[in-house]
């Protein structure tokens, strides 16, 4: 290795720090401003406390709207799994060129502007009389994580071999069982990270949520409306324990990750 | 008879498929373009068709500067990401051996961390009295604290910087990490200085998944309307924004339709443009 | 022919593992020298080493009586064939070919002679435009080939270029190797783990075992003057029997085994009453039809019938040590059983000796 490429190295090494930190200091302010009080900019080191977090029992709003997402977010995993997998399968099996349309087709609410998606919805919703509710937002969340579903239980169908499915038949098997007893164990762990990830990223989607709340409230929504008066710690709170919990999820889902690699390497 | 009934059942399977699509995408869209030639008449819809509403567009000039300004922006975020974002993919990628993964999922994880939080928190970073400013206030830099960072276009470029910048890493990396080692081997072995090395194969080779990722810092930076709102100010308003407001307190869907469906159409250009270019850059 | 290249006494170790050591070769001027060794036994570290991949943890790398090492990879005049190409996915076959001249700010139409006159020499004028994706592994082979060719190096080194091909096409790119390098006289370090390989394309061969060289020659002295035991089984089969010396006469000896007494010819020196092992290829084994002054008695144990020409196992009267013959003749075979007794007589100039 040359001198300059060393030094390029430790430029980079040292840029890679820098965009850690910078990545992070939003995160680890507000679980700071969790425990500590802060006035005029001032941090007062002596105000420790996880009273914040005791006390965000009493806080409805938040509770309610957490609980919100937490349906919100479970059910748009239940439909964009299953019609996930159904249009992978679907993509996976037939032939002709209706299935590239049909991809491009799911690719567009993730490929445009997530406001486009939103007010387009919000627009059909309000041409055939459907209210804004929950219900509607599972709906914006789901064409939405639907193309990352899609891709991700695509690619794993497309690593089985065709003869797996064939030799179910062979053996007797109907297509339900097939299904059921080859095809799925052998799926099962795509689904699971695709639920997560779906689940994730609809636990923290505000534009497209904006347009198609009605007069409920999600977690992120609740946010943006308290931001304008403010934060007070007890949010700062239910933010550290949102956190808390999207790590855990993605770190799981990088977990599944890395071990299914490694059973295919073996 | 059974393979009648095997197609009969996959045809349906098909056409309910193709309906839940054309439900869902198709016809929203569809619907959100038409209702861009409607025109709004106190708090009803007027569903006739006009062009006022496009008219309106290209006669107020706040609409196209803005857009074009928006647009600016949103190249800005893009080159600030790519500048920053590539070297530390290749960083990832080429030098930092075992702990590349670990490093990668460090980037991701802030990904998938409230975006409303993020940029509040980029309030009291940025802000007057806020971290940035009391760090070079305290490396005596400055004497008063800037009003550069806060309310303005700098503070929204710095927080979707922020907030886009793994987007730009995860695809860059994974393009450049997939690069077998031995292709860089042989490229010195055909005499590449390390400089070379870099500019006629790994940078060609990782090209694709830059373009991927600068595709996309482009047009959620462009269509984004949240961070304008908490932290643009007066000044630093976008396109986005203007589109929100008339889905809110202006109330005027037809014409914000209008606007969406202009953004939309130079999205499209630019996803295609970019697609077009980068299969030809290849042949 | 001049030395060209010279390794001297190099070992390389990864942390505490050994990979080589002491290793020494001289590499002739426009020979096909091919190091022979299994999977895992070091011989790609060899050739990273000369490459410039990797460094040698002791000793020298000699090109043109200069020492090399601290010679960076882009500055060695050597250039490698990748064991799976490494062909530039990004690059047609044209710009794969002439990327090395281009490296070196060539001329563009000079860089354009260059590459149709070496792509015809590996039989791709109408690939030019192909990407690297679009051809077959023999053809991918072949622009890996003529992408080092084309640099005109003093030595081409190549990695197992054949390990990804099926038997057929294998044998095609061997006749297409050994061609080439008659036509264009450039040194080629070849690897493989193929004996057959090995035998068939190389001038020289080294065998790599147990971390250093058993033994550098042509494939016909490793074929009939093997220097230890490993080597006498390494290409083919050899008999190999545990003797005593109990007559010498210059350099007729006379030797006794279980299957009895028997005269051979050696250059090494011996004293009567030393333990050697004797070795001889099962087809330089002849039947005789009676008894005589060098002939050994044993009995038929199987009767492998291959066609026109059959393999014997023969039994000692008095153990159940075998051995083996190859190349008889089917017509006399035909007329032995199991249990019948033959004669045998062993090559005088062709069996070795090794001291235990």
């Amino acid at each position: 290795m040359t001198k300059l490429e060393n030094f390029t190295k430790y430029i980079m090494a040292i840029l890679t720090g820098l965009i850690v930190a910078a990545l992070y200091a939003p995160i680890v302010m507000t679980i700071f401003f969790s425990f500590y009080k802060s006035r005029k900019g001032k941090v007062n080191w002596d105000s420790f406390s996880y009273e914040p977090y005791t006390k965000l029992i009493f806080e409805k709003q938040i509770l309610e709207s957490l609980l919100n997402s937490l349906y919100v977010g479970g059910v748009t995993v239940i439909c964009s799994v299953i019609i996930g997998f159904y249009f992978a399968n679907y993509y996976h099996t037939s032939r002709g060129k209706m299935k590239e349309l049909l991809q491009f087709i799911i690719f567009l609410p993730f490929l445009l502007p997530p406001i486009i998606t939103g007010l387009s919805l919000l627009i059909f919703f309000r041409e055939i009389n459907l209210p804004r509710s929950l219900n509607t937002v599972v709906i914006g969340h789901t064409i939405f994580v639907l193309a990352i579903v899609f891709k991700i239980i695509l690619n794993k169908l497309e690593t089985l071999k065709p003869s797996l499915m064939e030799s179910a038949y062979d053996l007797g098997a109907s297509k339900i069982q097939a299904f059921w007893y080859v095809l799925l164990p052998n799926i099962k762990l795509s689904l699971i990270i695709a639920g997560l990830l779906a689940f994730t990223i609809s636990l923290d989607e505000t534009l497209i949520t904006l347009f198609l709340i009605g007069n409920d409230t999600t977690w992120p929504i609740k946010l943006w409306a308290k931001m304008r008066v403010g934060f007070s710690k007890q949010v700062n709170a239910s933010v550290t324990l949102i956190l808390i919990l999207t790590s855990f999820l993605v770190l799981l889902i990088a977990t599944i990750i890395s071990r299914s690699e490694k059973r295919i390497m073996y | 008879m059974k393979l009648i009934s095997d197609y009969f059942r996959t045809s349906i399977w098909t056409v309910i498929s193709f309906i839940l699509v054309i439900f869902l995408i198709l016809i929203p869209l569809a619907s959100f373009l038409s209702y861009s030639f409607f025109t709004v008449d106190g708090l009803d819809i007027n569903h006739e068709f006009s062009l006022d509403n496009y008219k309106e567009f290209f006669i107020d000039e706040i609409y196209i500067n803005t857009f074009v300004r928006t647009i600016f922006l949103a190249l800005v975020v893009m080159s600030s990401c790519i500048l920053l974002g590539y070297p530390v993919a290749y960083f990832l990628a080429r030098y930092a051996g075992r702990y590349k993964y670990v490093i990668l999922l460090m980037l991701i994880i802030p990904l998938f961390m409230s975006y409303i939080i993020k940029i509040y928190m980029m309030r009291s970073i940025l802000g007057y009295s806020g971290l940035i400013n009391k760090v070079l206030k305290m490396m005596g830099l400055i004497e008063k604290p800037l009003e550069f960072f806060l309310w303005n276009q700098n503070s929204v470029i710095i927080t979707l910087v922020i907030i886009l910048l793994p987007l730009i890493i995860i695809p860059t990396f994974t393009s450049l990490d997939k690069i077998p080692k031995n292709i860089i081997e042989a490229s010195f072995d055909l005499g590449c200085k390390p400089f070379q090395a870099f500019r006629y194969v790994i940078f060609p080779i990782g090209f694709p998944g830059l373009v991927v990722g600068g595709i996309f810092v482009f047009i959620l930076a462009l269509g984004d309307f949240v961070t304008p709102q908490l932290v643009g100010g007066t000044s630093g308003f976008t396109y986005g924004k203007i589109i929100y407001s008339n889905f809110g307190m202006a109330f005027n869907w037809p014409f914000g339709a209008a606007l969406a469906s202009i953004l939309l159409f130079v999205s499209v250009i630019i996803i295609s443009l970019t697609n077009y270019l980068t299969k030809k850059l290849k042949a | 022919m001049n030395d060209i290249l010279e390794l001297k006494n190099i070992s390389k170790h990864y942390g505490k593992t050994k990979v080589l050591e002491n290793i020494n070769i001289k590499i002739k001027n426009n020979e096909f020298f091919t190091i022979l060794g299994s999977s895992g036994s070091g011989k790609s570290t060899i050739i990273r080493m000369i490459g410039g991949f990797a460094k040698p943890t002791n000793g020298e790398i000699i090109f043109e009586h200069n020492n090399i090492n601290e010679i960076p990879i882009f500055k060695r005049p050597f250039n490698t064939v990748f064991q799976d190409y490494a062909l530039f996915p990004n690059m047609n076959v044209f710009n794969n070919v002439g990327f090395g001249l281009k490296i070196k700010n060539i001329n563009k139409n000079l860089i354009k002679d260059k590459v149709l006159e070496v792509l015809s020499i590996v039989g791709l004028e109408n690939f030019s435009n192909r990407m690297p994706q679009e051809l077959s592994g023999g053809q991918q082979q072949r622009v890996a080939l003529a992408r080092a060719i084309i640099c005109e190096p003093k030595v081409i080194l190549l990695d197992e270029p054949l390990g990804a091909l099926d038997a057929e096409l294998r044998k095609q790119m061997q006749l297409f190797l050994k061609e080439i390098q008659k036509k264009i006289k450039i040194t080629f370090i070849f690897i493989t783990h193929d004996q057959e390989e090995a035998i068939f394309l190389s001038d020289r061969i080294a065998v790599l075992y147990n971390h250093k060289f058993e033994q550098v020659g042509s494939p016909k002295e490793l074929y009939y003057s093997p220097q230890s035991t490993y080597m006498a089984k390494f290409f083919g089969e050899c008999n190999l029997f545990k003797c005593q010396v109990v007559e010498t006469y210059n350099e007729l000896v006379t030797l006794n085994s279980e299957f009895g007494k028997f005269k051979t010819k050696t250059n090494k020196e011996l004293q009567i009453g030393d333990e050697v092992i004797y070795g001889i290829r099962p087809e330089e084994i002849s039947l005789t039809n009676n008894e005589n002054e060098n002939s050994l008695e044993l009995k038929v144990k199987e009767i492998d019938f291959k066609g026109s020409t059959s393999t014997l196992n023969l039994l000692s009267k008095n153990s159940n040590t075998n051995i083996k013959l190859q190349n008889i003749s089917s017509n006399i075979s035909k007329s032995l059983s199991e249990n019948s007794v033959v004669y045998i007589k062993f090559n005088e100039n062709t069996g070795n000796i090794f001291l235990k």
